[in-house]
């Protein structure tokens, strides 16, 4: 604040000066006296001195401040206020050296909140191989005991065969999130036919969909030419559909349309499943969250996963759901 | 790491018996480079919430404090300078000059503070929204989505620490609202920008990293 006060002196000096200095010139020559002259250039060279300490004063603490900003910057403290809110240079300067600190702390805790993603995905993966590989090891122990019968026997390997699929279930899709996750899959955008990408990510859910005997319906009479990664968005736009298959009953309806606006298409992807509750929506993109956990199998991975793909190719997701009456996934992706 | 916080935000109006708690008690935290949708049915006292944040409304009581600094214990000029510099708004009706061409648009709040136009970063700006072909025309020969672009380009131009955005697809057709909503995230990702954005629309807000629900004045989660 001394430095406003300064600032504020001087300016106020230099008025003085210019108008004391200027009446005694019109006084002087007015009365052709010369005492008159040499008293206005005695105050202006006075006037000159007061002013100039003063500047030096305000240049001081001025560099002072910003010495002390940059000093705690320096050490990534918390940067004492100088700034006093107002339409001078010195303030802008301020106000410029606290943003500058704002981005790269900003871009700094979004490097550091990486690392620690890459640290919680790795103890997520060993979390969620727990629990199969526990009860494999039970069933380990329930065949080694002598006396079962083959029933049992047969049994216990069948539900073997279950956790095991879990496992490679659960690391076939952990391979694909970690290989997104850590930069190791480079989305390759080409310029070819959305539509493609969409029959491909089609013929993946077909089998599924006839045995719940889903009607499947896809116009692919429109395309557009879209900058994107087919291989990538194409398993994006599968897990949305294989989602949709899961959470709709017997007999439902899947719908795909594909339309354009003026920076983006979309594709929309509308079941007639059980929907998803407001309070839900906001979780469905959170890596192993899952709504429903005692009706139907998932890992938690599949939306997440989409979300992640179409997020690296500046696209985004909405998702209009009644409960009961089904949900719509709109996925845009820019032109 | 709050950019902005409120604490024991109130705003009442009128008196007992009669009082209307349109903001009652909410104490809201934002982190940096966050970007947050607050959720309420109309009525439910998101607007007036939005409206103290960004100092254009004063609270009947608690603190709104923006990058360490509290609004209330501003002067009007400090306030009225400050709000320029760190707060970009987008507003339901865009609220664009219908005098000034699209360039004249963007480039105001910055001229309004004297500095010059950081050219390199105006064209980063038109380029990620859409508006090359643009810029000379007037707004009312725009669609309403490409107007909200203006007012988008317009609010991210002087880089202020925070975006709110009220309603910013209140007025728009679902597509204009596409366009809309994608490059006000987009923006917000490539220009460590914080947006604090309200809406009644669940669909929309789904977009956002966090969502805080309003009912009556209240945050319920």
């Amino acid at each position: 604040m001394k430095d406003k006060k300064y600032f504020i002196t001087t300016k106020f000096l230099f008025y003085g000066i210019l108008i004391i200095n200027l009446l005694l010139i019109f006084i002087s020559i007015n009365r052709s006296s010369t005492a008159v002259l040499i008293l206005s250039q005695l105050t202006f060279i006075l006037f000159i001195c007061i002013a100039w300490v003063l500047i030096k004063r305000t240049f001081s603490v001025f560099f002072t401040n910003l010495f002390v900003m940059m000093d705690k910057m320096m050490n990534r403290e918390t940067v004492p206020d100088f700034d006093h809110i107002d339409d001078t240079y010195v303030s802008q300067i301020y106000h410029q050296l606290n943003r500058l600190y704002d981005v790269l702390q900003m871009q700094q805790n979004s490097i550091e909140q990486e690392k620690s993603k890459v640290q919680s995905f790795v103890s997520d993966i060993s979390h969620q191989l727990k629990t199969p590989l526990t009860n494999l090891h039970l069933l380990q122990e329930a065949l080694k005991q002598s006396g079962i019968s083959p029933e049992e026997y047969q049994d216990c390997l069948e539900k073997q065969g279950k956790q095991l699929d879990k496992i490679d279930f659960l690391i076939r899709a952990l391979l694909k999130t970690s290989q997104l996750e850590n930069g190791l899959i480079l989305i390759q955008p080409r310029e070819v036919s959305i539509s493609q990408t969409i029959l491909s990510a089609l013929e993946g859910i077909l089998v599924l969909a006839e045995k719940k005997e889903i009607e499947v319906y896809y116009d692919n009479t429109t395309d557009y030419t879209v900058l994107h990664d087919p291989k990538w968005t194409s398993e994006a736009l599968f897990n949305v559909m294989e989602n949709a298959i899961k959470y709709t009953p017997q007999n439902g309806k899947l719908t795909i349309l594909l339309s354009r606006t003026e920076k983006y298409v979309k594709i929309s992807i509308k079941d007639t499943g059980i929907g998803i509750p407001p309070a839900d929506l906001s979780n469905i993109f959170i890596r192993f969250w899952r709504g429903n956990t005692n009706i139907l199998e998932g890992n938690g991975i599949g939306l997440y996963l989409c979300k992640q793909i179409i997020s690296l190719q500046h696209g985004y997701i909405l998702v209009n759901s009644i409960v009961n009456s089904g949900s719509e996934f709109e996925i845009y992706i820019p032109l | 790491m709050h950019i902005l916080q409120t604490k024991n935000l109130k705003k009442y109006y009128g008196e007992e018996p009669n009082i209307i708690r349109a903001v009652d008690d909410v104490d809201l935290s934002v982190n940096k480079g966050e970007f947050v949708a607050i959720v309420g049915n109309s009525g439910s006292g998101k607007s007036t919430l939005l409206h103290m944040i960004g100092g254009l409304d004063v609270p009947t009581s608690g603190s709104v404090v923006v990058r360490e600094k509290e609004l209330s214990q501003m002067k009007d000029e400090e306030l009225s300078i400050f709000r320029r510099r760190n707060i970009g708004f987008v507003f339901q009706n865009y609220n664009l000059v219908p005098i000034l061409n699209v360039y004249e648009n963007i480039v105001l709040p910055v001229e309004l503070d004297g500095a010059t136009v950081d050219q390199n970063f105006m064209d980063e700006v038109v380029h990620v929204l859409g508006l090359e072909e643009k810029l000379k025309s007037m707004p009312n020969n725009l669609s309403g989505g490409q107007q909200q672009r203006v007012a988008i380009a317009r609010a991210l131009i002087t880089k202020p620490a925070i975006v709110l955005a009220d309603e910013p697809t209140g007025n728009l057709d679902s597509k204009s609202s596409a366009d809309v909503l994608g490059l006000l995230k987009l923006s917000g990702e490539k220009f460590s920008q914080t947006i604090v954005m309200i809406t009644h629309d669940w669909d929309i807000a789904i977009l956002a990293d966090r969502i805080v629900r309003l009912q009556d004045g209240r945050i319920i989660g």
